[in-house]
């Protein structure tokens, strides 16, 4: 079974549309990345698919099921999604948080037992940190907060991961280091995963699908979709420029802020 | 001093500070970690315009406390997730208009102003085995509430999309918190005052989560430190023949200054 199947989607907030004609399809050991310009309905096509919101028309299936709201199989999807700085008192350790991953499969007084503790612990474990399991989650770095949300997304045993802006606020060195995660997890777990990000250079040589999302239009597919400038020109802007430099791309606004 | 117990008014103010000094910082903590401090300032005072709104009429004023702080929750919870609006802006407004209301319904009602100033500024030895009951009720609601929702609500303090993903119906569970929170300052506005509830809500809450540990143990630990604070407020008032409400507060106050000291960052 297709993890995600999206047919004719149009998504979008009450009666604003703002994509439509959404096509695609996660397969097993897909790698796809969403791009586009900022308020081009990355996260809200991450969070139809996941269904938080509803989709405006067509249809997305979620393991084989419609995503609406009562669907359980979206527990199935590991998210990880843009948190911003959890604050410093927030009564939470790093293993109440990872332990939170289990809260959609737990029943509502039913406890949190050794096992899943032990399950916890692998998780945070295979994030590279063990030492921070006690310490309190608003205390911990940006990028170790967000390997903690990716524990916290293992711990479920997810059949596809989504990440919404994984390296946002995170520093030069803990963002590559939190790609090679992220990249480890699709070649040697063999987990699908969608990224929504600006910076698609670092999954080039392990994505399988680009989607490209902006100003209503939509398109999938290879990386050949990058060197067609016209068609990124109708979704970031005629003073869109790309450079290609040693198979990465450099997407350039009039305003040279890179995406 | 312990005479005083003996008296069936003194036995009720007791119950009544100890069930209040837990469940304000119950709620005191959920209102900090969802940012809603500034809410329950505004339903506390709108639920003051129903009382000065039914003493004026002659109706318990409870019941008007209650419907009118319903009212704003509803009101505030549509503001907030149908309208986007800024909840301590809409508070704002909603705030000063209820107020403005409360002074015209006290001015109108002279017979009753001094009832309805016991309601601002809490009146612990006049609560009547009614509101303790009443008080009990919602302390026992309050609790089935967090034990039932717990895991909802902090998935939904530590990110509204995390838990909408897990499957926390965040629209529901905001509702919920502003409806109880409204029955919770009407049932404790009585005991502690619509002027002083906030604090008693507030800082044994923020208290508690200096303290830190784990949402649950924050909760309980804050309903501890409130008790504590209450009780020795209430004890301290009757032996310094000071109001019993605003000595809670202060002693309170300095229960948190304590450990704001001690507990640094």
């Amino acid at each position: 079974m297709q993890p995600i199947v999206a047919n004719d989607l149009t998504i979008g907030y009450g009666k604003k549309t703002i994509a439509s004609g959404i096509n695609f399809v996660l397969e097993k050991n897909d790698l796809i990345v969403i791009i586009g310009p900022n308020g081009a309905g990355k996260t809200t096509l991450i969070k139809t698919i996941l269904g938080i919101i509803p989709p405006l028309s067509g249809y997305v299936e979620v393991l084989g099921c419609p995503a609406k709201h009562v669907c359980p199989h979206r527990k199935r999807i590991g998210y990880v999604p843009q948190i911003g700085r959890v604050p410093k008192d927030f009564p939470a350790t790093l293993l109440d948080v990872v332990l939170s991953g289990l809260y959609p499969h737990k029943e509502r007084f039913s406890k949190i037992g050794k096992e899943e503790k032990l399950l916890a612990m692998r998780a945070i474990s295979e994030m590279g940190l063990s030492k921070k399991i006690n310490e309190q989650f608003g205390k911990l770095s940006g990028g170790q907060q967000k390997r903690g949300l990716v524990a916290r997304a293992l711990i479920g045993h997810p059949d596809a991961l989504f990440f919404d802006e994984p390296t946002s606020g995170v520093d030069v060195a803990a963002a590559s280091d939190f790609r090679k995660k992220i990249i480890e997890l699709k070649e040697k777990e063999g987990i699908p995963i969608l990224i929504v990000t600006h910076d698609v250079n670092p999954y080039i040589p392990y994505l399988t699908k680009i989607l490209v999302i902006g100003r209503g239009k939509v398109r999938v597919g290879g990386i050949e979709l990058l060197r067609d400038i016209e068609f990124l020109k109708s979704v970031y802007g005629e003073s869109i420029k790309v450079l290609e430099i040693e198979g990465k791309f450099y997407l350039l606004s009039g305003d040279f802020h890179d995406v | 001093m312990f005479n005083y117990l003996l008296l069936p008014e003194y036995q009720r103010a007791f119950v009544a500070v100890l069930l209040s000094g837990i469940l304000l910082p119950e709620m005191g903590v959920l209102m900090v970690l969802e940012r809603f401090t500034f809410a329950g300032a505004g339903i506390a005072h709108v639920a003051f315009a129903g009382v000065t709104l039914f003493l004026l009429i002659g109706i318990n004023p409870l019941l008007g406390g209650v419907l009118f702080a319903l009212l704003s929750s509803v009101l505030m919870w549509h503001l907030l997730e149908h309208k986007g609006v800024n909840l301590d802006a809409g508070m704002g407004i909603i705030f000063a208009f209820f107020m403005a209301l409360a002074v015209i319904f006290m001015s109108l009602s002279r017979n009753y102003s001094g009832e309805a100033i016991s309601y601002l500024f809490g009146s612990v030895l006049t609560v009547s085995w009614i509101d303790v009951v009443l008080l009990l009720v919602v302390f026992l609601l309050v609790q089935v509430v967090l034990v039932a929702f717990h895991r909802d609500i902090f998935l939904l303090m530590l990110n509204r999309e995390l838990a909408e993903a897990s499957g926390v119906n965040a629209k529901g569970i905001n509702l919920l918190f502003l409806i109880l929170l409204a029955i919770v300052i009407t049932a404790c506005m009585k005991a502690m005052g619509a002027l002083l509830v906030l604090g008693m809500a507030v800082m044994p809450a923020v208290s508690a989560l200096k303290l830190k540990g784990s949402f649950v143990h924050v909760i309980v630990m804050s309903g501890i430190v409130g008790a504590f604070a209450s009780l020795l407020g209430f004890i301290t008032s009757l032996l310094i023949n000071t109001p019993p409400a605003a000595t809670i507060i202060i002693i309170t106050f300095c229960l948190f200054a304590i450990v704001m000291r001690l507990y640094k960052d």
